[in-house]
């Protein structure tokens, strides 16, 4: 049965006039959690420490938004299918949960995590044109293909690597 | 012989309007019947497995050369989804498990029904057919049209890597297109943005997009708050003339028609019979 505020028009209601819901995405994660396994007990108590990502079979309201992260360093992200959907998009958000910024300048105020700072593929507001051959392959970074994760960034997404 | 052939031709078509009429008349009693289709899976003996996803007991994906097919066995149905990799539709049919009838049939061009969705009860007699087209006055096939003529893009070219989608908007109060296509300039990093009226054709809004953002921006929205920015602009107070206070759109009507006025002066119009004629008019 479909229906509920994040229903529009058959679709998934991701963004509205502020740009990305942010309920989204504690909605789908207490949804599951509140699910239950063959045995009656909770996803909560089932997965208490797991990644989430919440992949939909459909597009969001915003046709061609092909998912994002709760917020960095939040273990939760949504993905949704476009017609153009892509193998990196899914990698770049989950390492965005997993604490990693982008490898491009998109911040006026740059937090900590913001280590070096390459071109970046596309248009940004610091950026008037896409340098898509300057820019890396880093999965941080938007570029037309990007697969690469450098040693520093290993540590900062798994502290457990010295 | 080529006038037969297309005399032939023509015929043929003709003949699959009339069977369409035929159907759409019966189709007002709401239940009627019509010829049983059943799932068979004979059908696809020949195609072959699709590596490129996970097969499972209960979920098949196939392909044969540019077709496209994923079976799903559910407990009482079975979904089969048939797409192609060069072209953007995909027509859904599901099936009763246990007697293999069909129960609906639909269309869809990238995400969204198009044409008649068709629901068909236990025995496989229509009962419901909902018009998925019926708000767009604008039809599909006459924005292919569109943006082929205006963009020199093909929608229906699953390789040219557009997005389209469709609704009816209720902010908007019309159904609306919205089309997503490689830019000119930076095809690889940026989209073009068109949002077309669904009744009439015109291009309300057009932009363009990185194709990827951390803060995406969604168009639509996008075009409501510039639209209701502008009725503020219209409705508010703008500026002061001789007393009379005018907002945005008053002003500039005023200011037109001033300058029509000192425009006919200057050719020498005789304005007193203007303003008779104007009078009698109203």
């Amino acid at each position: 049965m479909k229906g509920g505020r994040h229903i529009e028009n058959d679709k998934i209601k991701a963004t509205d006039q502020n740009g990305i819901i942010d309920s989204l995405f504690a909605d789908c994660r207490d949804a599951f959690f509140d699910d239950t396994d063959q045995n009656g007990i909770t996803n909560d108590i089932n997965y208490p420490d797991h990644f989430t990502v919440f992949k939909f079979g459909i597009t969001s309201n915003q046709a061609d938004f092909e998912g994002a992260i709760q917020k960095l360093g939040i273990h939760n992200a949504i993905m949704f299918t476009t017609p153009l959907s892509d193998n990196y998009t899914l990698n770049h958000e989950v390492m965005h949960g997993f604490g990693l910024t982008h490898t491009h300048r998109d911040t006026s105020i740059l937090i900590s995590g913001y280590k070096y700072i390459f071109p970046c593929g596309i248009k940004t507001d610091f950026q008037s044109t896409g340098k898509s051959t300057d820019a890396t392959d880093n999965t941080m970074a938007y570029n037309q293909r990007t697969y690469s994760l450098w040693c520093w960034q290993w540590k900062i997404a798994n502290p457990n690597i010295t | 012989m080529r006038n037969k052939l297309l005399l032939l031709y023509l015929l043929a078509i003709c003949n699959c309007v009339s069977q369409t009429r035929t159907t759409t008349e019966k189709t007002t009693n709401h239940i009627k019947k019509n010829e049983m289709q059943y799932f068979n899976i004979e059908l696809y003996k020949d195609w072959e497995i699709d590596p490129r996803w996970p097969q499972r007991e209960d979920r098949k994906f196939l392909k044969k050369e540019n077709e496209r097919l994923s079976l799903s066995f559910y407990k009482d149905k079975i979904h089969v989804e048939r797409s192609s990799i060069l072209n953007t539709y995909t027509k859904t049919t599901v099936y009763d498990k246990k007697t293999s009838v069909l129960r609906i049939s639909l269309m869809e061009f990238y995400q969204f029904s198009i044409g008649i969705h068709k629901t068909y009860d236990e025995k496989g007699l229509l009962i419901k057919e909902v018009d998925n087209d019926k708000p767009y006055i604008f039809t599909l096939q006459r924005l292919i049209e569109k943006i082929k003529n205006e963009h020199s893009v093909d929608l229906e070219d699953r390789t040219q890597k557009s997005i389209v989608s469709r609704h009816v908007n209720k902010e908007l109060g019309k159904p609306i297109y919205e089309v997503y296509i490689r830019s000119k300039e930076y095809p690889d990093t940026e989209r073009d943005y068109f949002l077309i009226d669904g009744i009439t054709g015109e291009t309300l809004f057009k932009s363009s997009y990185p194709t990827r953002s951390a803060k995406p921006k969604t168009p639509v929205y996008e075009y409501i708050n510039a639209l209701k920015e502008k009725t503020t602009q219209d409705n508010s107070y703008y500026k002061s003339y001789k007393g009379k206070h005018y907002t945005k759109k008053e002003w500039n009507v005023f200011e037109e028609e001033w300058h029509r006025k000192e425009k006919e002066q200057k050719n020498g119009r005789n304005f007193f019979w203007d303003n008779i004629f104007n009078k009698i008019n109203e």
